[in-house]
């Protein structure tokens, strides 16, 4: 994209509420300085991006019907009273975070968040109570030939404990940008599943930022298919280390889908650990990106951390690249990596066969496999789950 | 001998893999309810011949023909060997993380019951199914939920098999060194496994090193395999003789040739 | 747990190479622009290709910026202000060694690579490079008999110019990075092999790199030719002088493997590094790249690297041929504030092509080691395998150590498996061996060694005990 349709194209964008404002004009001077994407960028190398910038040519959602939220499995209107133990983040409040950057771990360097920021209408802030438990799930629908960007930003106290499903439906020829931001404060524990299903031109710059405080947990499981071209960012800070993340992700790519995840996973002081597994099946000629950096500073003694990425590349025309990155300053840790790409085992399909299962169904049965690690993680009722066992019942 | 009874047949068969050949004309007949011991030092070519029974791809047979009841099943994918009654137990069984073993067992059973015409049996039906089969070989049901010999011990490995056959029930079947690596009561459990699944009808061929486990299991036949030949065929007394003198002294080198 | 102090003594042997020779060398003003290439092209009496050659170099390398990529932070290097020339005077290639300056003979001594006839090893070729120049090509007439050529590339530019013309700049191309573009342009010496068709080299073949000059940069460069169905082994060794400045050391050096040919390339490298507070040594901008051309080729490159103030070098393979096979072993060590960046590209394009890298990383002091690998897996490569294995050990809670390997893949008949972990010396193994009476220093040498020891296999018997040493280690039994 040249320069200049893209400066035209930042100061197009409408003024969002009062609220957020500050926040949106901040972010388009960012974006200003950042610019478009390049090709040089290691981030940006293999990102396909006459997909990005046919993104920013979309008219801009302004509707708030485009947000569903439950919680404890009851929808939320205008004006359903909020269960005990959850509580809206007051419009000062609110201010004082989207302006205070360091409140919260998302980069004001990075194109994806000034993006949501800049484009940005809707937000929800919620905030779940110390010592409570709260069971949420967030729907974000799109509107067609749109570009829908979304914010949640949610502020766990001490002691408490949230389920969070978060689903993204992107329909023909449309966008998201969402951005979900998480406070787990110490103590706190927080379960988050995010579903990203796309179909036909759909697209989607997705930003799950998380900060955690001493001897909170947070485990993400993480889904996504279908979009022609995804962008997703997974960052993790651990602001004293002492803290537990687990991140396992699945992304099916088909046809000529492109689907990127990069992760960035910091530990900022001692004992902290994190188990991240990405997997991602490759179909017909699309093309699967990982990038993961683990990053160990000095003060991050006894750090545990692994990351694996495993790839099964199932066509001729498939394309993987994935480059799992440690960066360790300290000495007393242990870290490893891995990343693998293959077919599906010989070996494995002639046992399969070899006890009367044929070659599609032990494809099938390996397939599977190869999932389930991820996908047992989700909600059992989740009813919006019927897509992946679509995928493996279409399976040759 | 009566050849209505006659199960398998394997006719001067040559084969390897990549260019390297393994079995040099190998010739056996096996009859319904028969127990065949295939004996022979690493490397001999005992487990080359399972695999090819079964149908691994990576093996490739360069002449001589394999029929099961009659018919010529060299060219017969591995599945469809396994559903018509051939049954292999893996030396080595391999291990298949995230696929439950119970899926990958119903699976299986079901595919054999549709070539014996039976009905297929949900997932409630197979459960009470596999219960019984289980006590065969005195296998723990938390098993049944872990992924395919995923981080199972050798024994548990084995006893696995074992299981598969129970469930299977196949016309004949291979055991490449189901003895190995087990310790004496092990041993029993899965030996009296293979007697309980012994009838008549059904033949089974052990391929061992050693003849503990044919004292627990009483051969009909006992054959010496010897640079991808079988150089001698014998009744028990000749791995007792074996066991004795080892291979040496059966100066194989001066036989077959 | 051993105290860090331990573990310095045991990583911070002296430099033992570090002294200056008193000789009076020829050296032409600072600076590099075209009248110089033409002055280094005109001293060396080249033929008019290779003036053409370096020229072109030149030019590509004026527009080029200086890559930053690699995060190495070092106080911009002026151009102009090095010596792109430097030779001992009067030497301009002697006919016999006897002619040779004995303190030239005598610094090679020192260094325990003795040229002279009574005391040179027996089974191994040395081509000497002193600053700019070749000093002297061992052995030459013994490997001249089986066909195989061993020189400095000056004197196969003058001999064998069409060799020359038909492989320099064909594995690295002048463009390929700001150093290889800058070598291409100034080169001043280096070695020359090649092996004829289907013959076995019969020795050990090696050059051996010592810079004496402090404002002189270094440019080899290395061209080695191995044809069908040959085989040969080549080390490298290098050591240089303390200087309080920095010294460029910007290398080239190119492999071409035909069918069946099997090229194994081992260094040792043990520049001076700096001293403890960073300041000195030499900056090493190196590009290896090997190029199995051939079906069935091989091209092996091991390395220890211990010196240098910082490393940038990335020893590569291209798999063009068919069921050709690249392997990269790789040992770096960096202490005090030392920074290596290294690692291999593999770039897997013929069928059934393989691959094994091997990368043991061990930083101490305030060092900073970085991994950087690349797997190519082209869509033509069917059947193709890589297997990466990337361990860093850290010594002290100030060391860096980094991985950051590149795996893409357009190919889905192969296999790609990457392992890496990072870790320290485990306080058990530390007691086992010390519950066996072993005193701490001599167990942090034998683990740190044993940590390295699938590297140390693939070195040449010569260079396993010079490998060994160079880490300040004893060995555990006996090698060699």
């Amino acid at each position: 994209m040249n320069q200049e349709s893209y400066l035209r194209w930042i100061s197009s964008l409408e003024k969002g509420g009062k609220i957020l404002e500050d926040s949106q004009r901040e972010a388009k001077q960012s974006l200003e300085k950042i610019g478009f994407p390049k090709k040089s960028a290691e981030k940006w190398r293999y990102t396909n991006l006459n997909r990005l910038e046919n993104i920013l040519k979309l008219p801009i959602n302004t509707s708030k019907e485009s947000l569903i939220l439950k919680i404890n499995s009851e929808v939320l209107n205008e004006n359903y009273k909020l269960p005990n133990g959850i509580e809206k983040i007051n419009n000062d409040e609110l201010i004082a975070y989207l302006s205070n950057q360091t409140i919260l771990n998302t980069s004001y360097e990075n194109f994806l968040t000034n993006l949501n920021h800049a484009t940005n209408h809707k937000i929800i802030a919620l905030k779940i109570k110390s010592d409570k438990m709260i069971n949420l799930e967030i729907v974000i629908k799109n509107l067609k030939q749109h570009l829908t960007p979304s914010k949640i930003l949610i502020l766990v106290e001490k002691n408490a404990k949230l389920d969070i499903l978060q689903i993204i439906q992107g329909s023909s020829s449309s966008s998201h940008s969402n951005l979900i931001e998480i406070y787990l404060d110490e103590n706190s524990k927080v379960n988050h599943s995010f579903i990203a299903i796309g179909s036909e031109l759909s697209s989607l710059l997705g930003t799950v930022s998380i900060k955690q405080e001493e001897n909170s947990s947070y485990s993400l499981s993480s889904f996504q298919q279908g979009w022609y071209l995804s962008h997703i960012d997974q960052n993790i800070f651990q602001v004293k280390g002492n803290a537990k993340s687990t991140i396992k992700s699945l992304t099916i790519s088909q046809k000529d889908q492109q689907l990127a995840t990069h992760s960035y996973i910091k530990f900022n002081g001692p004992n902290g650990s994190v188990k991240q597994v990405n997997k991602s099946i490759i179909e017909d000629n699309s093309q699967s990106i990982f990038n993961g950096l683990i990053d160990v500073p000095k003060i991050a003694q006894k750090t545990n951390a692994s990351q694996l990425s495993k790839n099964l590349l199932l066509s001729e025309k498939g394309r993987v690249h994935t480059s799992p990155q440690l960066k360790i300053v300290a000495d007393d840790v242990k870290c490893n990596h891995g990343a693998t790409i293959s077919q599906l085992e010989e070996e494995q399909i002639f046992y399969l066969n070899s006890r009367g299962i044929n070659r599609n169904e032990a494809n099938l049965l390996l397939i599977k496999g190869f999932c389930k690690e991820i996908i047992d993680n989700f909600p059992i009722n989740s009813t919006k789950w019927s897509h992946l066992s679509k995928y493996l019942k279409k399976n040759k | 001998m009566d050849s209505n009874k006659l199960i398998l047949e394997i006719r001067n068969l040559y084969a390897g893999i990549d260019e390297k050949n393994i079995l040099n004309g190998i010739n056996l007949k096996i009859n319904e309810g028969e127990i065949h011991a295939i004996m022979g030092k690493n490397g001999s070519g005992k487990s080359t011949l399972s695999k090819i029974i079964a149908g691994d791809p990576s093996y490739s047979i360069t002449s001589g023909e394999i029929f099961f009841k009659h018919k010529n099943i060299k060219d017969l994918e591995p599945e469809i060997r396994s559903n018509i009654g051939i049954f292999l137990g893996f030396q080595y069984p391999i291990e298949i993380p995230g696929v439950k073993n119970i899926d990958f067992l119903r699976v299986s059973v079901n595919a054999r019951r549709k070539q014996l015409k039976e009905s297929e049996l949900d997932t409630f039906e197979f459960e009470a199914f596999i219960e019984e089969q289980l006590e065969i070989v005195k296998m723990d049901k938390a098993f049944l939920e872990r992924g395919v010999n995923q981080g199972f011990s050798g024994g548990e490995k084995k006893r696995n098999e074992i299981l598969q056959m129970a469930l299977l029930k196949p016309d004949i079947a291979f055991l490449d060194e189901t003895d190995s690596g087990l310790d004496i009561d092990a041993l029993r459990i899965i030996a009296s496994g293979i007697n309980k699944l012994h009838t008549p009808k059904k033949s089974i061929v052990l391929i061992t090193h050693y003849q503990r486990l044919l004292n627990e299991i009483e051969p009909d036949f006992v054959h010496v395999m010897h640079n991808g030949q079988i150089v001698r065929t014998g009744k028990k007394d000749l791995a007792i003789e074996l066991e004795k003198n080892g291979y040496e002294g059966l100066a194989l080198n001066n036989t077959g040739k | 747990m051993p105290s860090n102090e331990t573990i310095s003594k045991v990583l911070e042997k002296s430099y033992p190479y570090g002294f200056l020779t008193e000789i009076e060398s020829e050296k032409i003003p600072k600076g590099i622009n075209e009248k110089i290439v033409r002055l280094i092209s005109k001293k060396k009496n080249e033929p008019e290709f290779l003036l053409s050659f370096r020229l072109k170099a030149l030019r590509k390398w004026e527009k080029m910026k200086e890559p930053n990529w690699a995060n190495l932070n070092y106080p911009p290097i002026d151009y102009q202000d090095l010596i792109y020339y430097s030779a001992p005077k009067d030497i301009e290639k002697k006919a016999s060694l006897e002619e040779v300056d004995s303190e030239i003979l005598e610094t090679f001594d020192k260094l325990g690579i003795p040229l002279s006839e009574q005391k040179r090893l027996s089974n191994v070729a040395v081509d000497a490079v002193f600053d700019s120049v070749s000093i002297a090509t061992t052995f030459k007439e013994q490997l001249a008999k089986e066909g195989v050529i061993f020189c400095s590339i000056s004197e196969a530019i003058q001999k064998h110019p069409n060799l020359i013309k038909q492989y320099l700049g064909q594995v690295v191309p002048i463009n390929d990075n700001f150093f290889a573009a800058l070598n291409s342009a100034v080169f001043s010496d280096g070695s020359f092999v090649y092996v004829p068709r289907g013959i076995k080299c019969p020795m050990e073949l090696s050059s051996y790199f010592r810079i004496n000059s402090g404002d002189t940069g270094q440019f080899e460069r290395t061209l080695i030719i191995a044809e069908e169905g040959s085989s040969v082994s080549y080390l490298e060794g290098c050591t240089a002088p303390m200087f309080d400045t920095n010294t460029l050391h910007a290398a080239v050096v190119e492999l071409v493997a035909l069918d069946d040919a099997y090229i194994k390339y081992s260094t040792v490298q043990n520049w001076y590094a700096g001293d403890k507070n960073g300041k000195g040594g030499i900056y090493n901008f190196v590009t290896k790249r090997g190029k199995c051309k051939g079906a069935r080729s091989k091209i092996s490159w091991s390395q220890v690297e211990t010196g240098s103030s910082i490393t940038w070098k990335y020893p590569s393979c291209i798999l063009e041929g068919e069921s050709s096979i690249g392997e990269f072993y790789s040992v770096a060590l960096t202490n005090n504030k030392q920074i290596a960046d290294t690692g291999t590209k593999m770039i897997h394009i013929g069928q059934n092509s393989k691959s094994t890298i091997i990368s043991k990383g061990i930083s101490a002091g305030k060092s900073k080691n970085s991994y950087r690998g690349l797997v190519q897996i082209s869509p033509k490569a069917k059947g193709s395998k890589n297997y990466s294995q990337c361990d860093s050990l850290l010594i002290g809670d100030q060391a860096e150590a980094n991985t950051y390997p590149y795996i893409n893949s357009q190919q889905m008949y192969s296999v790609v498996e990457h392992e890496a972990s990072t870790s320290k010396i485990s306080e058990e193994q530390l007691f086992y061996l010390q519950s066996r009476g072993i005193d701490n220093e001599e167990a942090i040498s034998m683990i740190v060694s044993g940590f390295c020891r699938d590297v140390f296999n693939e070195l040449p018997m010569e260079f396993a005990s010079e490998a060994d040493g160079l880490l300040g280690l004893k060995l555990e039994g006996s090698v060699g």
